[in-house]
């Protein structure tokens, strides 16, 4: 059941009606609603996995209550390592082939014998993402940051949350339990502006990303065959695709906890309008790249905070490493964290003083220095993404090789422009709203009452009619 | 919460009362096809008894005309260039369920493609999108697309989108697929490729490795289907100016289980190496197509 279906539509309006019904009885029976409809949301997409996450939810809640409660610093360590234990269990799943396919090529590069064999294993849905957010709260709980959970429910909700577990946003522990821990009541405003979040969600994903997807398999899928010139208009078209797609799922997914009364992490900050590789990532996959911050590069530099430079180089080198790889199982994601460490290192030798400004959200207009800026982070941001889609190292480096090739300069052989247009499009909108947490989080204040429901109408028969016939999955579950 | 509720209601009143244009749109969209021999079946206007299934080397090598000057019984085509096996079951279903069943079918196959599928060959979304009103076409485009099908029960806009352009810009015939009185798509032209053409001895062995479970599948229910309404099937292997693929004749007849006959083009004419009867070197042209629908008549009378 995916956010973009009409069996979503139908099962969220049955979770709102069941969750609302209760909410007379307590937070208790809002949880219990919400617990029961995020097991069978998962349990629609795989229900393999349902117990396996269960088990591991109940696991993470008893090692954090341990830890909170153990004496002496070697009891909390014993607590926390088993912890990363289990959660490396889950990691089993998704990164066994990897390594030891790898391992396996190294052998026999040095002369050893070594025979290729997968486990072929299923992935949980969502393992990425459940996995660091119970991951961040045994880290916070061992760090004394954060209370553990008394309430085995409330953690088992927390965990299973049905508009997060698919792709996120990771949610922090200390953000999302607050809020169930006390009863909801009905919030019209939140819940207008969820459905005008959902709106703009399924916008970006059914007309922009899925419209882009079609291109960019044909672009991608025999890249030498193709000129340098629709290899940059591959290389755009997955960069939006990728954007539309994972913004678009995240707008669906906090619209939707919006309707429950839930608050959930914004995920993207109009990232295609950084001035500066740090400032993209403080844009895009916010959730992702604050987790990471907060629990690795952070207690990195702690660590290395000796080194100078260096410590610095190491810690965010590290960084990016695990953003690659936390992607998934191929060496293009390694590549893929490798590259944005090369980005960013101008920006580590150069000292703290030396920071790109962000554009000021007042202006309409940049100045051309900013749109230099702009432009420039764009087009690297979007070259390196491009080892997000490729399969394998080789096919990245043809398509690099074939992208800065003379014929860079001829007519491209596919060009999308109704595609192109309509991203275009949905980036102007987002251009002019880019202080806002999605674009028309300031159309009740700004508009009349017939206009916006005409904007609605709009957007609404535009999804209808532009949506790409075919089945398109968002991007991120495969991460 | 009852005013959230009640703008909600609102909302999709109104998106249901601003549907009901594409409503109408609808029924006219079948109209606006040049091609209407979808729309004839699905109206109970196609009364031939025999009709015959294939892709391009149906729709072009065959010309039921003849067929019905010389048996007497009314033939039609119902070839579609670019079609894949599982567009001809539907196809067949889609006449199944239609108040005139055929009493032969003919079922011209493709040499080696015709249970692998290539690039070429697929199912004819666009032939079916126009006639999306119809539910048993409706619900066949979702099955294919993975399209809502409840959505588009609810929505006539989602459920005709595809096709929706074509009622400010109806499409046109090129000189390919000009469809005659009975059917028919064949052509007088030469391909440039017959100019550097030449006679290959050597001929491929068909790869059963190769096959499609689900255009294997469409061929097994094609052939079930019409001994399930006892229809005589008749699969036909064309001529061609390549040398056929090895085993491949076999294989059809081993997967018909004995439920079809086969007929094998005259090897023996001389005519079917005659580059003058020929678009391209699998196509016939419409003065081979005269040739090799005669043949077929004359082995339709004999039995």
């Amino acid at each position: 059941m995916e956010f973009t279906s009409f069996v979503y539509a139908l099962f969220l309006a049955l979770a709102f009606a069941l969750y609302w019904s209760v909410a007379r009885w307590g937070a208790r029976a809002q949880n219990m609603v919400l617990l029961l409809v995020s097991a069978i949301f998962y349990a629609w997409a795989d229900p393999r996995f349902l117990g396996l996450l269960l088990l591991s939810g109940a696991v993470n809640y008893a090692l954090a209550i341990g830890i909170a409660g153990a004496r002496g610093e070697r009891a909390k360590s014993i607590l926390f390592f088993l912890g990363i234990a289990m959660l490396g269990l889950l990691c089993w799943f998704k990164y066994f082939d990897f390594f030891y396919g790898s391992a396996v090529d190294l052998l026999n590069t040095i002369g050893f014998q070594g025979t290729h064999s997968t486990l072929a294993l299923a992935l949980p849905l969502g393992i990425s993402f459940y996995t660091f957010q119970m991951l961040g709260y045994l880290i916070d709980t061992r760090n004394e940051e954060i209370e553990p959970c008394e309430d085995p429910w409330h953690f088992v909700t927390y965990v299973l949350y049905f508009p997060k577990i698919m792709a996120g946003p990771i949610e922090r522990a200390q953000v999302f339990l607050p809020q169930i821990a006390v009863a909801r009541t009905f919030d019209s405003a939140l819940a207008t502006d969820g459905m005008r979040q959902i709106l703009w969600g399924l916008l970006a994903k059914v007309v922009v990303a899925d419209n882009a997807s079609a291109f960019v398999d044909l672009i991608f899928k025999d890249p030498a065959a193709e000129t340098g010139s629709t290899l940059l208009v591959g290389a755009f078209l997955y960069f939006i695709q990728i954007y539309f797609d994972f913004a678009g799922y995240s707008n669906i997914a906090i619209g939707s906890s919006k309707l429950l009364g839930i608050r959930l992490t914004t995920n993207f900050r109009t990232p295609f309008f950084a001035t500066g590789v740090n400032d993209f990532w403080k844009r895009w996959h916010i959730s992702l790249t604050t987790w990471m911050i907060d629990h690795l590069f952070t207690p990195l530099s702690f660590l290395l905070r000796d080194r100078g430079r260096a410590g610095t180089v190491i810690s965010f080198t590290t960084t990016f490493l695990a953003v690659g790889i936390w992607h998934g199982a191929n060496w293009t994601f390694v590549a893929f964290g490798t590259l944005q460490s090369l980005y960013f290192l101008p920006l580590a030798l150069s000292g703290p003083g030396k920071k790109t400004s962000a554009f000021p959200t007042g202006d309409r207009v940049p100045s051309p220095r900013h749109f230099a800026r702009m432009l420039g982070t764009f087009l690297l941001m979007m070259l390196s993404f491009v080892l997000l889609r490729v399969t394998s190292i080789g096919d990245a480096v043809t398509y690099y090789l074939g992208l800065f090739d003379p014929s860079l300069f001829s007519k491209p052989t596919v060009f999308p422009s109704m595609v192109v247009l309509l991203a275009l499009l949905l980036m102007l909108v987002e251009w002019f709203q880019r202080g806002m947490t999605h674009a028309l989080e300031r159309i009740e204040a700004a508009m009349p009452g017939w206009i916006r429901w005409t904007i609605y109408m709009i957007i609404l028969y535009t999804i209808i009619l532009l949506n790409h016939t075919g089945h398109y999955r968002f991007i991120y579950f495969q991460f | 919460m009852r005013r959230f509720l009640t703008a909600l209601l609102l909302f999709g009143l109104l998106v249901l009362v601003l549907d009901l244009p594409f409503r109408w749109a609808m029924r006219d969209l079948p109209d606006t096809e040049y091609d209407d021999r979808l729309h004839r079946i699905l109206e109970d206007r196609l009364p031939a008894r025999i009709l015959v299934f294939g892709s391009s080397r149906a729709a072009r090598d065959v010309m039921p005309q003849r067929i019905t000057e010389i048996t007497g019984s009314e033939a039609f085509s119902l070839g579609y260039p670019g079609a894949s096996i599982t567009f001809q079951e539907f196809v067949l279903r889609l006449v199944l369920q239609s108040a005139h069943k055929p009493h032969t079918v003919l079922l011209v196959v493709d040499d080696p493609s015709e249970l692998i599928g290539t690039k070429t060959v697929d199912f004819r979304l666009d032939r079916s999108y126009p006639l999306a009103g119809y539910d048993v076409v409706n619900d066949e485009i979702c099955e294919r697309t993975g399209k809502s099908r409840l959505l588009t029960r609810l929505l006539a806009s989602y459920r005709i989108k595809e096709s929706l352009s074509q009622l400010w810009a109806p499409p046109k015939p090129d000189r390919f697929d000009t469809v005659f009185a009975d059917g028919s798509m064949t052509s007088m032209m030469r391909s440039a490729a017959l100019d550097t053409f030449s006679f290959q001895a050597a001929a491929r062995r068909y790869a059963i490795q190769h096959e499609s479970a689900m255009h294997r599948d469409a061929f097994l229910r094609f052939v079930q289907g019409c001994t399930d309404h006892g229809i005589r099937l008749i699969i036909v292997h064309p001529p061609g100016l390549d040398p056929p693929t090895i085993g491949f004749a076999e294989r059809i007849a081993e997967l018909t289980k004995g439920n079809a006959e086969i007929y094998h083009y005259d090897t023996t004419n001389q005519a079917y190496r005659d580059l003058g009867f020929y678009y391209d070197a699998p196509h016939l042209n419409r003065k081979g197509a005269r040739v090799f629908s005669e043949e077929l008549a004359g082995f339709l009378a004999r039995r």
